[in-house]
């Protein structure tokens, strides 16, 4: 049975399990933690960190250090979103070759699903470390608000972190199936997540024969626990303006301490009333004094900067529920996921809202990684009995002459699914015609995403509309989107499959994942020399703290001095190649000082 | 029994089985009287007035009892899903559907059943309602329809058999997938589901309508008064249409209603047959004993009896039913174009018998009085529902019974609205099936509602312009198109309809003319000229 993996790439932290005798395990990582930060950083001698070592040196090396790059995955360089990550953040985003945004870190440019990869391939070592065999399969998961753009991004990153990802799945849902995964029930589940950078609200059906279907889905892919930071951030900063008069925002470092006080304090309002900030030594006054900040905030003080943004889920959850056709009596179980939901201030507004307390049995850190991975079980191996019938997050359609958008496959619909509907030219001896595939719910269509074009050509030449044109949109239970657009009077047919951009052409792809692989193998290499340079030191040391007495011992007759002489070469050689680095010459001198070792043991002991 | 439960196969009789000896009740009497080695089970079953199913239960034990031959599969490959009744709308089990079962060897990973499933489901999707489809009633309850459909999508959707090789039959599924979850969106919400109800009635109307209008017709062409139960043409693909050597006229179903006995007494309910033979009567003293020869005899085709043959039918088939032994001196005496066989018996004999006979009649009388009465008060009660369909349907069973001038004129003012308001329900049905772009459909409710209301020149036009969008009949399309230009030639658009059915039949000096005309008719139709150039163009 092939082994797939179940990954939680979240924006703040990841998560990754596994199926194991038919329970899905959370893996914690070689920390012993259960999520790591989705964390990457370059350090000055160039060498990649990601995960807690990345967090740890993250105010020291705020500018090449990136975090929530899952923000800026599958977008144009040129979205409001970008810009705003622009704003905030400490490391360089820079506009990439196909319009797409990118992450500069000494001098380097990566594309964010290259940044997305090294997570990814952590997580994979993770897994690997712990079955003790390689993985190649993992289902990832995603917000159910990201479009084709952003999933084919994440799926990319995960070709080029070597993983070969059967399925992107959407977090509520994951979420849903850890929930109901097992328990033999029929409920209209509500899933509310929010974590760290992005809101969801999904409604589900749990039915008979294992069958979860997505009713609705909503969110936010702008609104999560770092739009909360940033609160208590501005609070700081502009207290410590009017009190001082220096804007700390202008200091890179100061701003990545200030960004670690503000989660930590934020963390710590969720379980205690009031908490203080501490930051000895925050920045110079300029005339040679260090300034601090030292600020008590309360819980009171933090809903109050967070109101909006609590509300702002609500309201969606309100239009979710709008949407489905549904009651808030409809909803049989609420379940909360991602770490925001740990604020008391959440929990309240969600009961407040659906009139019912939140189930408390999942772990909001953990479900949906766990989720991930019961699908990827329920896909490889049909002994689960468990089927998701998932949705199209967002309206598919075609642009229209004026820049209208005309959806043709609803949000929300099953897939697979296919609708078709006849257009006709727009001006008079039209003879070809240009089909412009996005995504969205906008009515104009610049507003919406792109996904594919592709142009229907040799229409017969006729005064605007006469010639009708079927457009026919199909999406497989993959999510794969196929266009064909036919020509009803001559029959003349084209067809695409759309694939979505993630901002990489197919070569750079290719390129990032031999590379990629390249480095993982550099990775591996590497550990094993650098445990045999350990070895060996270690050998050394032993020998060098025996010699005295061997030599004392022997010294008597010629073959041990002989013998003592040999050894001091063996030494010798050895050092010289441990020095330089020279992973060969280490090698080849391994078993010379394992058995000089070994003789020196034999020596000692018996004489004492 | 389980070869029986096809319907087209045909239960063959064991020749020399003794009924009288085995131990058959009355209702493997009434079948086994329908079985004639010609007939088939659907057909035995409308004969008989019985459920499908039971009569398959019934044949399986006849056969068992040695009556019938061990069924063998019926060697006509038959493109039926089940009969879908419309008004019980029985969950529909569709099973050996015309496809291609080289199909179910494909190489691939899928196994046999859920290969047969998909098949069946898929080659039905043209074919049966949201409600078959799921396989439901049609008053199933929202939970019913659920669990349904996570039953279908639980082995039906393709992420059950991911990585598998699921080859030609991968998209099939999606189609299947598609249909079902439409089919559980819409009945799954009120709204929705109203919507479609509402429809379904309209169809069902105008398909009850359908039959009607084809007894009807064959009322008047027929010369037996007795239409045989078998199919009838409105519905082909329910019942395979009967061997051209018994081509007999179609009949209405068997009313649902009454008792067996109710039923037995309608003369369209039994087969035509050649007069059980005459067999030496019995001693009075045994009138529970069997005739010795109850040989069933093959008719020759569509006799019509005469009246007495007729009555002698009925009451033996009475008879039969209410369980007792007919005497084969009563039935020989009811019928006089058999040889009369001397009766030994006592004048007092005969005057029992007279009034034994006399007794029957009278109730075979009330029994037809009170038939049409409950025919005549069901058509009442339909009309003031304003349900014309149902009653003309009642009317015209109970004129079956007794054609009297009140009955028939009463029949014909109905039969009249019911027109009227079927060609309506049929437009109504059309543009339904139009705005889901079901040309093909749309072309065929169109084609009927022209034919229900034949001087309306804009219905001809739809059905031409959505059998053209359908394009696979263009003759009718073209049929249609000119008859809308027959009944209004001073119509432009009609004869750019006409035109566009030509040009895509490639009738492009016909299409020529017609759009000549139409431009001649209206100069301004920037679309006919279009068309015109285009057409001149092809031509060269």
């Amino acid at each position: 049975m092939e082994r797939v993996i179940g990954i939680d790439l979240g924006t703040t932290n990841s998560c990754v399990a596994v199926m194991e005798n038919g329970a899905p395990t959370v893996i914690p990582n070689r920390g012993g933690y259960k999520t790591t930060p989705s964390m990457v950083a370059i350090t000055e001698a160039g060498k990649k960190l990601v995960g807690h070592i990345a967090k740890r040196q993250a105010i020291t090396n705020a500018e090449n250090t990136v975090f929530a790059a899952k923000r800026l995955i599958g977008r144009k360089f040129t979205s409001p979103q970008v810009k705003n990550a622009i704003a905030t953040s400490a490391y360089r985003i820079v506009e990439g070759p196909h319009a797409d945004a990118r992450i500069q870190l000494r001098g380097k440019t990566f594309s964010v699903p290259e940044i997305s990869a090294m997570i990814l391939q952590e997580m994979r070592v993770i897994a690997e470390d712990y079955l003790g065999g390689p993985v190649a399969k993992a289902v990832v998961t995603v917000p159910a608000y990201f479009n084709d753009n952003q999933r084919q991004a994440t799926k990319d990153a995960g070709a080029i972190a070597g993983l070969d990802v059967i399925r992107i799945i959407n977090e509520p849902t994951a979420a849903a199936l850890a929930y109901g995964f097992g328990k033999d029930i029929e409920k209209t589940v509500a899933v509310y997540d929010l974590g760290g950078g992005t809101f969801d609200i999904s409604i589900l059906e749990i039915g008979a024969h294992g069958v979860f279907r997505v009713i609705a889905t909503a969110g936010d892919t702008f609104l999560g626990g770092e739009d909360f930071d940033a609160r208590i951030i501005d609070w700081l900063v502009e207290g410590f303006q009017s009190e001082h008069g220096i804007d700390l925002r202008q200091d890179r470092m100061a701003l990545q301490r200030l960004k670690d006080a503000a989660e930590k304090a934020k963390c710590e309002l969720s379980s205690t009333r009031e908490t203080e900030v501490n930051l000895p030594f925050i920045i110079s006054s300029g005339r040679n004094e260090a300034l601090h900040l030292q600020r008590v905030i309360s819980r009171e003080t933090l809903e109050q900067l967070c109101e909006d943004l609590v509300d702002r889920t609500v309201d969606i959850c309100r239009q979710t529920l709008q949407d489905a056709q549904l009651g808030k009596e409809d909803i049989e179980e609420i379940v909360l996921v991602g770490g925001m939901t740990r604020m008391p201030r959440v929990v309240e507004s969600v009961a407040e809202f659906f009139g019912r307390d939140p189930c408390k049995g999942v772990h909001p850190d953990e479900v949906v990684a766990l989720g991930a991975a019961i699908q990827g079980a329920a896909l490889l191996d049909t002994k689960h009995e468990m089927v998701l019938l998932d949705v199209t997050p967002h309206t598919l359609g075609i642009l229209t002459a004026g820049g209208t958008f005309r959806g043709l496959i609803p949000q929300n619909t099953t897939v697979p699914t296919s609708r078709s509907e006849t257009f006709t030219t727009s001006r008079d001896n039209q003879t070809a015609v240009k089909i412009l595939v996005m995504q969205g719910e906008h009515e104009k269509g610049e507003q919406n995403e792109l996904l594919g074009e592709f142009v229907l050509t040799d229409l017969r030449k006729a005064t605007k509309g006469q010639v009708e044109i079927e457009v026919t949109f199909e999406i497989n239970a993959d999510g794969i989107v196929s266009v064909n657009a036919k020509d009803l009077e001559t029959g003349r047919q084209q067809a695409i499959q759309v694939t979505a951009t993630s901002g990489l052409t197919q070569q750079e792809l290719k390129q990032m994942i031999d590379s990629s692989q390249g480095e993982m193998l550099e990775r591996r290499a590497s550990e094993e020399e650098e445990g045999t340079k350990q070895e060996a030191q270690r050998l050394i040391a032993e020998i060098d703290k025996l010699f005295p007495q061997v030599e004392q011992i022997v010294a008597s007759s010629d073959f041990g001095r002989d013998a003592t002489e040999k050894a001091r070469g063996i030494l010798q050689k050895a050092r010289a190649a441990v020095s330089k680095g020279d992973h060969a010459a280490i090698k080849e001198h391994m078993e010379a000082l394992g058995r000089t070792a070994r003789m020196f043991r034999g020596v000692v002991q018996k004489t004492s | 029994m389980a070869a029986f439960d096809e319907p087209t196969t045909v239960p063959k009789p064991v020749a020399g089985f003794d009924p009288a000896r085995a131990a058959i009740g009355p209702l493997e009497r009434l079948v086994l009287s329908s079985v004639d080695g010609l007939a088939s089970v659907a057909e035995v079953a409308a004969a008989s007035g019985l459920d499908a199913g039971d009569v398959c239960t019934v044949l399986g034990r006849l056969a068992e009892l040695g009556a019938l031959e061990p069924a063998t599969p019926s060697p006509v490959t038959e493109p039926a899903p089940p009969p879908p009744d419309p008004t019980t709308a029985a969950p529909a089990a569709p099973s050996g559907g015309g496809w291609d079962r080289a199909l179910l060897d494909e190489p691939g990973d899928l196994d046999l059943d859920v290969r047969n499933m998909v098949l069946d489901l898929f080659h039905a999707l043209d074919e049966f309602d949201h409600y078959q489809l799921l396989g439901v009633a049609r008053d199933a309850d929202r939970k019913a329809i659920k669990s349904a459909y996570y039953g279908l999508a639980a082995r039906l959707h393709t992420d059950r058999y991911f990585g598998k090789n699921l080859g030609s039959f991968k998209s099939k599924m999606e189609a299947v997938f598609g249909r079902i979850t439409v089919a559980h969106d819409t009945l799954a919400a009120k709204q929705r589901r109203a919507e479609y109800d509402e429809y379904l009635k309209d169809r069902d109307r105008s398909r009850a309508y359908e039959k009607l209008l084809q007894w009807a017709t064959v009322d008047s062409a027929s010369p037996t008064p007795m239409p045989r139960a078998a199919a009838t043409p409105a519905q082909p693909r329910i019942l395979p249409p009967p061997p051209p050597s018994r081509a007999v006229p179609p009949a209405p179903p068997p009313s649902r209603a009454g008792g067996l006995l109710d039923r037995a007494l309608q003369p369209s309910q039994a087969s035509p047959r050649a007069p059980v033979a005459p067999v030496p009567p019995a001693a009075p003293a045994a009138p529970a004993a069997p005739p010795s020869e109850p040989k069933l005899v093959a008719p020759a085709g569509p006799v019509p009896l005469s009246p007495e043959q007729e009555r002698a039918r009925r009451l033996a088939a009475a008879q039969r039913l209410a369980g007792n032994r007919v005497s084969a001196a009563r039935m020989v005496a009811a019928n006089p174009s058999a040889p009369r066989i001397a009766a030994p018996t006592a004048e007092a004999t005969r005057a029992a018998t007279e009034t034994l006979k006399v007794r029957y009649q009278d109730s075979v009388e009330a029994a037809r009085r009170a038939t049409i009465k409950r025919l005549v008060d069901g058509a009442d009660e339909a009309i003031s529902k304003e349900d014309f369909v149902t009653a003309a349907n009642h009317l015209r069973v109970a004129l079956t019974h007794a054609d009297e001038a009140e009955l028939r004129a009463k029949y014909e003012s109905v039969n009249l609205k019911a027109r009227e308001i079927l060609a309506d329900t049929y437009l109504k049905q059309a543009a339904y099936e139009e705005s889901q772009e079901k040309w093909r459909e749309a072309g065929a409710t169109y084609a009927k509602a022209a034919d229900a209301r034949p001087g309306d020149p804009n219905i001809a036009a739809k059905a031409a312009n959505a059998m053209r969008r359908d394009g696979r009949d263009l003759h009718a399309a073209a049929r249609f198109g000119e008859v809308a230009v027959q009944k209004n030639p001073a119509s432009a658009e009609f004869r750019v309809t006409l035109g566009l059915v030509y040009f895509d039949a490639g009738l492009l000096l016909r299409a020529k003319s017609e759009l000549e005309q139409a431009v001649r008719l209206a100069p301004d139709d920037s679309k006919a000229k279009e068309l015109l150039v285009r057409v001149k163009s092809a031509i060269g």
